[in-house]
């Protein structure tokens, strides 16, 4: 509101190239949690509603901390499902500005589960 | 003037009552609507039947009178409505003005159209017409039908709209008190008994009102004598230029609002119809109520009063009582109660019972309110007019919130909602039903259960809204029911007004925010694109299928590990860890009778085809066979030495004192035979390749080589054929070879020509020539100076030959060193020496391409030839003044040596005894004549010789004095022209022909003279004389050569010697005079100094 007040023409519509949503970062970021946090866990389907939370805060505590620009607003999605040679298909579609806003995905597969973490990066005008 | 009742909250529907209430209602609702469709109809069956009752021609005449009014009302009505919402700042008394104005006209109109109808009716005497007409009336019916559903929904909104003014009036005291005033005379009206305080205006509607009845009189007596189609056609024709004249008028009067007014003045016509007949349903005090009451609670009321409405109702009810007449609320609450007892019971006989009993009271007081209709219409019309404006003024008076307004407006909307969703049905059956509910409703509204209904879902979703919504709307509310009381309007504005303000104000922030936001998104929508991402996938994990589960799960299940194959990068190679196969294999080559290779299992087949292989690589083979013949050819040549010396030169050895061994070349060859080796050459570098000169011969077998001479090469280790056998026509005085690789031979002949032979030519570009029946390859020289190069040439036999290398460096190098020799390949020089001392010096040159045809230039080159010799320059070595001192005897040379270290210097012995010291390129040299101890005496050196293992001080001179038979050597310094040394060999000897160094030990030399005896000297031994002398006088010897190879690990050296009988034999010194002593050069240095 405040931005708002000080009238027309000063808007931020661009954040600085440095503290931009770099997909490969964050998906460097999302990768390392994934890989920390299930390497060698088995799918339980009575911890995976706290797991995907404890996945989804501590990813967004680390992107958080590379350095974007304050006015992200940063979407974590986690889906974590069993994996029994079914076959599955995840969309995800945007209407967004794509010079600012950016989509990181990374899956994590092993033996008895999927894991699909996707941060979805919406600048705020 | 109400009590003063405060307000709550029970006032208005709380939400969980609502909710139940409706619950309930809901089923009977449902019920209803069923009977309600069935109804109208019902209704109007019984309409008729107690029209019929009562007079079957004047009911119907007033319902279509009804009809007619209504019609006629509704442009003005609009129109007023019109006037009210554009033209609020109007005056009160101008708008009556106007609507008086108004009223006059129409009435002028209606009688004009009147008039007309009357003539039109005469004319329309036919039925023809008639039957026209009434299709046309039916449709016109239909027509109307539609206009009224649509009065019927603007009435709904009109009540809305009042519902406001009411609102305003609360807030307004004063407006009330008019409002009660209106009231009062509203009740005036319907008695007809207090219009005249209402003064002129009163009295013109009354006039009109009389007008209009006198008018109807006629109507009824002319619809008496006429049919009764007749009768509705006129009174249709009359509505409807009646509508036309109102709406010229309406023009006329308001320009600008011509369109919007219409449809506005229908309405609030529509509204004063209906408080009209509300006034006569219920007989003043209740329309007052209604008219007061907000409207949806007022239908409510209608429907069930009593029913499931709280008490606050009743009590509203009873207040009224007190005020207005008391006999009609009773009368509606025993309906009520009826009604309610109907709903609990769902006796449906009973409640058509007791409708018919309610829709005959009503008819009973309609039937009396439509004669009071024609009269009080216009009346009542202009009140409510008047009442208009008054809502008009109270408006402007109104602080012009907006807000209850927009309120208002949502409450509209709700309505039309709600009218929207009345619409289920067909559109013409609702058409049905709405006309027939307004007149059932004007007639008995107890029994429009369909409008009550659906006011009441009405409020259910207002309640519902009220419930969720802000606090706000439900003040709003709450004043919107507290409208009817003075106290409770004075309450609910206080209370209204403290949550207004918060209200408003909340409303205004948000209301700013919103705008603020708005703009903004507008403003950045301008600045930013917007775009849908590419449709992203997240995770595709396609199915596993159940070919790949299965493998997953049992693909392994029957299999062994049996090998592992550990070469891992070489997957391509196919390459496994097999065991590998061995098999013996032989081969032999070159290939013994027709296998060339074998092994236990190969098949003769196999065999031949390596055979025919060998046999395909030709080149490679005869490769290897040149250069293995040579070496089969020395160990056949040894074979056939051993086998003949083990006879013959075992003997031999031992008969000379000084050999250690002996290998005799084969001379008894056809060719050879008869001639006497008159020249012995040995290669510097290679050892063991020897020259042999043989003179000519008279009477050989073959008479074509008579006048010629033959040179032999030989190979020591061959001695069985001579290796090469080069031919030349003159007497060859002097030859050599070059140096390096023994590959070219160069000779000076008796007639002073220079002829340099190639060995490297192939055998078959010379001539073969068979001689007893063995065939010889004789080779021409390659290149001769004869007669090419006449005036450079030597015009004497040339007596020496001598290649000049071309110095290198300091000079300190041992040039014999073979690698150096080889280095020089053809880079050299060749010197040649003739009796008279001119001395040539001669450039070899060889060309890069031989040609067959021959050189046109070059023509002493022989075709095919690829050396030749340029003569590079002439020397005259013999000084002209020692001839003319002398006198005695012409100088003549004998032997030409260059000096090993520096070939600029050029020795040459001369027939006086003295050996000539001199420089190629004319500088002066020290000593400039080497002489005997003695002094001059008359002999000939024949023989010169340089110390071979590089020792450059020592020179041996051999010469043999010709006139005296005395023969001796001398050994001299280089730099000392008195001889160090003088040995005479013995006088009865002879001449010495050749002395020579060996070349392993510089201290041991030899010498033959021309007895045939042969002496050698060691001088570590003894320096006084020669240690060994051997008479080898039982075959003349001719020439000898000594030979030898320094190497150090098999040093040998040798004698070779030509006999008188063509015999040549080569003789290996014994190892005490071969092998080199450290001692040599010391004794030499010794002597040197002592003579010095």
């Amino acid at each position: 509101m405040t931005e708002l007040e000080q009238g027309a023409n000063t808007f931020v519509i661009r954040p600085n190239y440095q503290h931009r949503f770099r997909v490969s970062v964050v998906r460097e970021c999302i990768r390392e949690i994934l890989r920390e946090n299930l390497s060698g866990v088995q799918y339980d389907p009575e911890e995976t509603q706290s797991l995907t939370q404890t996945l989804a805060e501590s990813i967004k505590h680390r992107v958080k901390g590379l350095g974007l620009d304050d006015r992200y607003k940063l979407l974590v999605h986690v889906m974590i499902g069993e994996q029994r040679g079914q076959g599955v298909k995840m969309t995800s579609r945007c209407f967004w500005d794509s010079d600012t806003d950016g989509c990181a995905k990374e899956v994590y597969i092993n033996d008895s589960m999927v894991c699909v973490a996707a941060v979805f990066g919406v600048y705020y005008y | 003037m109400y009590s003063g009742k405060k307000i709550t909250k029970e006032d208005t529907w709380r939400p969980d009552d609502l909710i139940k209430h409706i619950r309930s209602q809901e089923e009977e609702s449902s019920r209803r609507r069923e009977r309600s469709h069935r109804d109208p109809e019902r209704e109007r069956r019984k309409q008729r039947e107690e029209s019929g009752r009562r007079g079957g021609g004047e009911t119907r005449d007033e319902r279509e009178k009804e009809s007619r009014k209504q019609r006629e009302r509704e442009p003005g009505d609009t129109q007023d409505r019109g006037d009210r919402e554009r033209q609020r700042d109007r005056y009160k008394d101008r708008d009556r003005e106007k609507e008086k104005e108004r009223d006059r006209l129409r009435e002028r109109d209606r009688e004009k159209e009147k008039e007309r109808d009357r003539d039109g009716l005469r004319e329309r005497a036919k039925e023809r017409d008639r039957e026209k007409e009434k299709e046309r009336e039916k449709r016109n019916r239909e027509k109307e039908r539609n206009k009224e559903s649509d009065r019927e929904k603007d009435r709904e909104r009109e009540k809305r709209d009042r519902g406001k003014d009411r609102e305003r009036e609360k807030r307004d005291w004063v407006k009330d008190r008019e409002r009660e005033k209106r009231d009062r005379e509203k009740d005036r009206e319907r008695e007809k008994k207090d219009r005249e305080k209402y003064g002129d205006r009163e009295k013109k509607d009354r006039e009109k009102d009389r007008d209009r009845l006198r008018e109807k009189e006629r109507d009824r007596a002319r619809e008496a004598v006429r049919d009764r189609g007749e009768e509705r056609d006129r009174e249709k024709d009359r509505e409807r230029e009646r509508r036309r004249a109102e709406r010229e008028n309406e023009r006329r009067k308001e320009m600008v609002h011509l369109d919007v007014g219409d449809k506005s003045l229908e309405r609030e016509k529509e509204r004063k119809e209906r408080h009209r007949e509300r006034e006569h349903r219920r007989g003043g005090e209740e329309q007052g109520r209604e008219w007061r009451e907000q409207e949806r609670r007022e239908k409510h009321g209608h429907r069930q009063n009593t029913g499931q409405t709280d008490t606050e109702e009743r009590r509203e009810q009873k207040r009224r009582e007190k005020e207005q007449h008391v006999q009609f609320n009773h009368q509606d609450r025993e309906l009520e109660i009826e009604r309610r007892h109907r709903h609990q019971n769902g006796d449906g006989a009973r409640e058509r019972e007791e409708r018919d009993k309610r829709r005959e009271k009503r008819h009973d007081d309609s039937s009396q309110r439509h004669r009071e209709h024609e009269s009080v219409q216009r009346k009542t019309l202009q009140e409510v007019e008047h009442d208009v404006t008054e809502d008009n003024r109270e408006e402007a008076v109104d602080y012009g919130n907006e807000d209850y307004e927009d309120d208002f407006e949502d409450y509209e909307e709700d309505f039309e909602e709600f009218d929207e969703d009345k619409e289920e049905e067909g559109e013409e059956e609702e058409e049905v039903h709405e006309d027939e509910r307004r007149e059932v409703k004007r007639e008995l509204s107890p029994c429009s259960r369909r409008e009550v209904e659906a006011i009441q879902r009405a409020m259910e979703k207002e309640n519902e809204l009220l419930s969720t919504a802000h606090s706000t709307q439900e003040s709003e509310i709450s004043i919107t029911v507290s409208a009817d009381s003075e106290s409770r309007l004075r309450n609910s504005r206080t209370y209204s007004r403290v949550i207004d303000f918060t209200a408003a104000r909340q409303r205004e922030i948000n209301q700013q925010a919103s705008d603020k936001q708005r703009k903004r998104s507008s403003e950045l929508l301008r600045l930013i694109d917007l775009d849908f991402s590419v449709t992203e996938c997240l995770l595709d994990l396609p199915p596993v299928r159940e070919y790949d589960l299965y493998i997953r799960s049992y693909g392994m299940a029957n299999t062994k590990q049996a090998y592992v194959q550990c070469n891992e990068d070489y997957m391509e190679r196919d390459a496994q860890t097999d065991e590998t196969d061995v098999t013996d294999k032989w081969t032999q080559h070159p290939p013994e009778s027709s296998t060339a290779c074998g092994g236990p299992q190969v098949s003769q087949n196999a065999s031949d085809e390596t055979v025919t292989k060998t046999t395909a690589d030709s080149k490679q083979l005869a490769a290897f066979l040149r250069s293995a013949t040579q070496v089969m050819a020395v160990l056949l040549e040894e074979n056939i030495a051993e086998s003949n010396s083990v006879k013959k030169l075992q003997s031999q050895t031992y008969t000379h004192s000084f050999s250690d061994g002996c290998v005799q070349l084969n001379t008894k060859l056809n060719l050879l035979q008869g001639r006497q080796v008159t020249l012995l050459h040995f290669s510097q570098t290679q050892t063991h390749t020897l020259l042999s000169v043989h003179a000519l011969h008279s009477g050989s077998i073959d008479a074509t080589l008579d006048s010629k001479t033959l040179i032999c090469v030989w190979n020591i280790w061959e001695p069985s054929t001579p290796q090469r056998i080069l031919i030349y026509e003159a007497e060859v005085r002097s030859c050599c070879f070059s140096p390096g690789k023994s590959m070219l031979v160069f000779a000076g002949t008796d007639v002073g020509s220079v002829l340099v032979w190639d060995l490297r030519e192939h055998s078959g570009s010379h001539t073969h020539t068979r001689v007893c029946e063995e065939e010889w390859t004789l080779r021409h020289p390659t290149f001769s100076t004869d007669a090419v190069l006449s005036g450079a040439g030597h015009f004497s036999p040339v007596v020496s030959i001598e290649p000049v290398l071309v110095n290198v460096g300091a000079g300190l190098r041992d040039p014999l060193l073979p690698d150096q020799e080889e280095s020089l390949g053809l880079s050299f020089q060749l010197g040649s020496l003739d009796e008279n001392g001119l001395l040539n010096l001669w450039v070899v040159v060889e060309l890069p391409r031989a040609d067959d045809s021959g050189s046109q230039t070059d023509l002493g080159l022989r075709p095919g030839g690829k050396v030749k010799l340029l003569h590079s320059s002439s020397l005259q070595t013999i000084p002209r003044v020692d001839k003319g001192v002398l006198g005695v005897t012409s100088h003549l040379s004998f032997v030409l040596k260059f000096l090993p270290s520096d070939y600029n210097h050029y020795f040459i012995g001369s027939n006086l005894g003295l050996v000539r010291h001199g420089t190629r390129h004319g500088l002066r040299a020290v000593p400039k004549l080497y002489r005997p101890k003695g002094g001059e005496k008359p002999a000939e050196v024949t023989a010169l010789e340089f110390c071979p293992a590089g020792e450059p001080f020592f020179l041996v001179r051999i010469a043999e004095c010709v006139g005296c038979s005395d023969g001796s050597v001398r050994l001299h310094a280089l730099a000392c022209d008195e001889a160090v040394c003088e040995w005479t060999v013995g006088p009865g000897h002879g001449s010495v022909q050749c002395v020579q160094f060996s070349p392993t030990r510089c201290s041991v030399f030899c010498a033959l003279d021309s007895t045939s005896v042969l002496h050698i000297w060691d001088l570590t031994q003894r320096d006084e004389s020669p240690i060994i002398t051997q008479d080898l006088h039982t075959d003349l010897v001719s020439a000898m050569a000594v030979f030898g190879d320094a190497s150090k690990q098999n040093p040998y050296s040798g004698i070779a010697m030509a006999k008188h009988s063509g015999r040549l034999e080569v003789h290996f010194l014994l190892p005490s005079l071969t092998l080199p002593q450290a001692s040599d050069k010391e004794k030499l240095h010794l002597l040197t100094r002592d003579t010095l």
